[in-house]
């Protein structure tokens, strides 16, 4: 009997299932229809905005803009994913393949072969959905011409697909030959190169942003596999279209093909590597939902006993936990190594902008912080506890609980939003005002994504659920979360100053976490623990 | 019919296998016993093909037992019932069915359903099963291809009583067909009158290697529950 033939009527139970289960739950059709309206009306507004002219200077500026940010958000996903290649094989495989198909007398190459191509072809649409949604903005800035759309598109996706065989065959030929140490000496001393790079474009251009775009768009990245090929391809919808453009996306393709190849040559044993990534990506999915929680730095980890004093009782026990879980993983429970960061960060920046009049970089800084974090916190977010079942079991109001849950996070994160503001602050001499009310402002948007979350968490606990509809929750929380704070911000920036509007945002973020924790109460008392 | 020689398994710093080596002969109802952690599950992983040796052997019917062949000859039920959470009770069968080539398999499935009182939960999702269910499905899974050996990690936990019985029955069926069965247990009364022979490992080795009679002869005369002698032969030195 041929071996794909089972695995793929499978899938096609499954996916029958799934659509089965959707049509019987009235409330989550109706998020899903809601769903593919929104992603309708993104199409329209994108392809609209596609063709409009823009000036010839602001198109450079932002192409510039955006190829440097495409090659730098490159990089660091790379980086991210070949370090953790060192340690974890990816997965393709859920823990029903683990127990029942894996033991069966398929091959286990051809398990893999099928797995690796499903998984691809199931990325190439799903990762789509983030492209599609950032459309509209692209073409703000710039022109896209629209015939080479696919270009970009299957730029962009090729970086994606190449990831996961990327990582899965790196473990392989880890476990395989033995070569760990040399691999992530190369690993290491790449991440050095590539640093190095960077700050000798940062004090040759003797300023930030043109030094850093300077290194992210120098000519000979585009012949970089992965990175530069990638790049290439997608920036054809902008630059338009040249044979190298073409070629680099061939090249891409065929190193995928290439790495799904050798991976099915080189894996016959396999199984052990994939079995605890796959473990550890259920646990995740169970706890509640597609939450990673934050990987510390292994070189803090301690075993054994941490001491952490204990003062108060009931609800408080959650912090007391969260205390020693930083404690026994990080520098101190109140100290990360993203304080140390955060210093390095805002002495760097204050460095290469301290010619600049004024306080505008300590605005930029903050502003583009508070974005970054915005656009982290739906995926990263250290909340574990909700899975368990002492959140209804310990002693308390609701609302002490909430929050005791969250404070260890929200103090470390305002050490650390101080921490940049006074570095920052002092190396370009801002008042002690600017340096407070920048630093509040940073602690009240950390303080707001972790609530917006988690009321989203409690009110929708189911992971797939979360997957496809990411990018709508997305969407209801910069409408509910940016847009109040930037009207209240504006209208008070009009009637006094710049700083103003931060101040605005503030007071108006707090106003919402109050809110936010009252609804997050007012829901747990009438959630049950699943 | 399974040949294990010499075997080891290193996690980090924990051997959680030390050099055993066992042979099951046709027909053989084999309990392997332990405390926890002692290496059982690991030991049935590395038999069934999921964890890597780190050295020694394992043959079933002189085939090594990574090689296509052997798969076949095996079915392995996990310690924890882990299923496709969006496929049907019935499609897991099915799929065995496809997977493993089986004929007649709607009859098989069945039987087994009714053996198991699934009889009524056939459509119902993987995901919609309670622990219990879901353990019988997953020994469902683990009968229907009907193979030479079984390997069974704790397969009684979460069962209730109808269904223990009902186990019991079976192991008792497959060894009249000369059916050869391994399984790791904490439940030392239901291996008294069921296993022909009994291992114990403790800290990754093998202490103990005997018929129940000949091992309780050999500790205490004869006299004396199971419970006991267990608890003489894995204590602390
Ligand atoms: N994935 C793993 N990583 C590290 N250590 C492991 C792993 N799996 C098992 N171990 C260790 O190997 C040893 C044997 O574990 P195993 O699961 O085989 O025990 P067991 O006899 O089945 O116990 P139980 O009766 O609790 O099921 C234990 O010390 C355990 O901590
Ligand atoms: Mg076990």
């Amino acid at each position: 009997m041929n071996s794909y033939k089972p695995l793929f009527r499978k899938d096609i139970w499954t996916f029958k299932n799934y659509i089965l289960e959707i049509k019987n739950d009235k409330k989550r059709l109706i998020i899903y229809l809601l769903y593919i309206f929104w992603i309708g009306s993104i199409l329209i507004s994108g392809f609209s905005k596609l063709n409009k002219n823009k000036s010839d200077m602001s198109v450079s500026i932002g192409s510039e803009y955006i190829a440097a940010l495409i090659t730098f958000i490159g990089i660091f996903i790379l980086m991210y994913n070949l370090y953790k290649g060192l340690n974890e094989s990816s997965t393709f495989f859920s823990m029903g393949d683990v127990n029942v198909l894996f033991q069966s007398p398929i091959s286990s190459k051809k398990i893999l072969l099928y797995h690796m191509i499903k998984q691809s072809i199931i990325n190439f649409f799903i990762y789509g959905i983030v492209i599609l949604a950032l459309l509209p903005t692209l073409g703000d800035l710039v022109n896209i011409e629209v015939r080479y759309l696919g270009f970009m598109y299957l730029g962009y996706i090729s970086f994606l697909l190449l990831i996961e065989p990327l990582k899965f065959l790196m473990f392989t030929l880890i476990t395989k030959y033995k070569i760990e140490s040399f691999l992530s000496k190369m690993i290491y001393s790449l991440l050095g190169l590539i640093i190095v790079y960077i700050i000798y474009h940062l004090v040759k251009a003797e300023d930030l942003l043109k030094g850093i775009i300077k290194a992210m768009n120098a000519y000979y990245i585009n012949y970089i596999p992965i990175i530069g090929w990638a790049k290439s391809a997608f920036m054809t919808a902008i630059y338009g279209y040249s044979s190298w453009s073409l070629i680099a996306l061939i090249l891409q393709f065929t190193l995928l093909a290439l790495l799904v190849f050798i991976s099915y040559n080189t894996a016959n044993d396999y199984y052990e590597d994939v079995l605890s990534a796959t473990n550890k990506r259920e646990l995740r999915k169970k706890r509640k939902k597609g939450l990673k929680k934050r990987k510390n730095f292994f070189l803090f980890t301690k075993k054994g006993k941490v001491n952490v004093k204990s003062k108060r009782k009931g609800p408080w026990a959650f912090m007391w936990r969260a205390k020693v879980y930083y404690k026994r993983t990080d520098i101190h429970p109140y100290f990360s190594i993203l304080t140390i960061f955060s210093l390095i960060v805002g002495l760097t920046v204050g460095y290469f902008t301290r010619n600049t009049e004024g306080i505008i970089p300590m605005y930029i800084a903050n502003g583009v912080i508070a974005y970054i974090m915005f656009l982290m916190s739906s995926v990263y977010v250290s909340n574990h506890e909700l899975t368990k079942p002492y959140i209804y079991l310990i002693p308390g109001t609701y609302i002490e609980k909430i929050i005791a849950m969250n404070l260890v996070d929200i103090i470390r994160m305002t050490v650390n939003a101080f921490m940049l503001n006074i570095a920052l602050g002092l190396t370009i001499k801002a008042s002690l005002v600017t340096i407070i009310s920048l630093g509040l402002f940073l602690t009240s948007f950390y303080i707001l994504t972790v609530f917006a979350n988690f009321l989203v968490r409690i009110i929708f606990p189911n992971t797939i659920d979360h997957k496809t509809l990411f990018p709508l929750f997305f969407m209801l929380q910069i409408l509910l979360m940016l847009i109040p704070g930037a009207i209240i911000g504006g209208i008070v920036a009009t009637l006094t100053n710049a700083l103003g509007f931060f101040i605005g945002v503030t007071v108006t973020n707090f106003i919402i976490v109050a809110i936010l924790i009252l609804l997050s109460s007012n829901i747990f008392e009438r959630l049950e623990w699943k | 019919m399974l040949k294990v020689n010499n075997l080891n398994k290193m996690f980090k710093k924990t051997m959680a296998v030390n050099g055993i080596s066992f042979t099951l002969n046709k027909g053989d109802v084999v309990g392997l016993l332990g405390p926890n952690g002692a290496g059982k599950s690991t030991t049935m992983k590395m038999i069934a093909g999921l964890l890597r040796k780190d050295y020694g052997d394992i043959e079933m019917d002189g085939i090594n037992n990574n090689l296509l062949k052997a798969k076949s000859k095996f079915t392995y039920i996990p310690e924890v019932p882990e299923l496709y959470e969006m496929l049907t009770v019935k499609e897991h069968l099915h799929f065995i069915a496809d997977a493993y080539d089986i004929d007649n398999w709607e009859e098989k499935a069945t039987k087994l359903f009714k053996r198991y009182d699934l009889y009524d939960k056939q459509d119902k999702l993987a995901k919609e099963l309670s622990k219990g269910m879901k353990q019988k499905v997953s020994i469902c899974c683990g009968l229907l291809p009907e193979p030479e050996l079984y390997l069974f990690d704790e397969p009684m936990i979460g069962l209730d009583p109808k269904a223990i019985r009902e186990t019991k029955l079976i192991f008792k069926e497959l060894s009249d067909q000369g059916k050869t069965i391994f399984v790791s247990t904490h439940l030392l009364d239901s291996i008294e009158n069921l296993c022909h022979r009994v291992l114990v490992m403790k800290n990754g080795r093998i202490i103990a290697d005997g018929d129940v009679k000949s091992l309780k002869n050999k500790l205490s005369n004869g006299k004396g529950s199971l419970e006991e002698l267990f608890l003489e032969v894995t204590k602390d030195e």
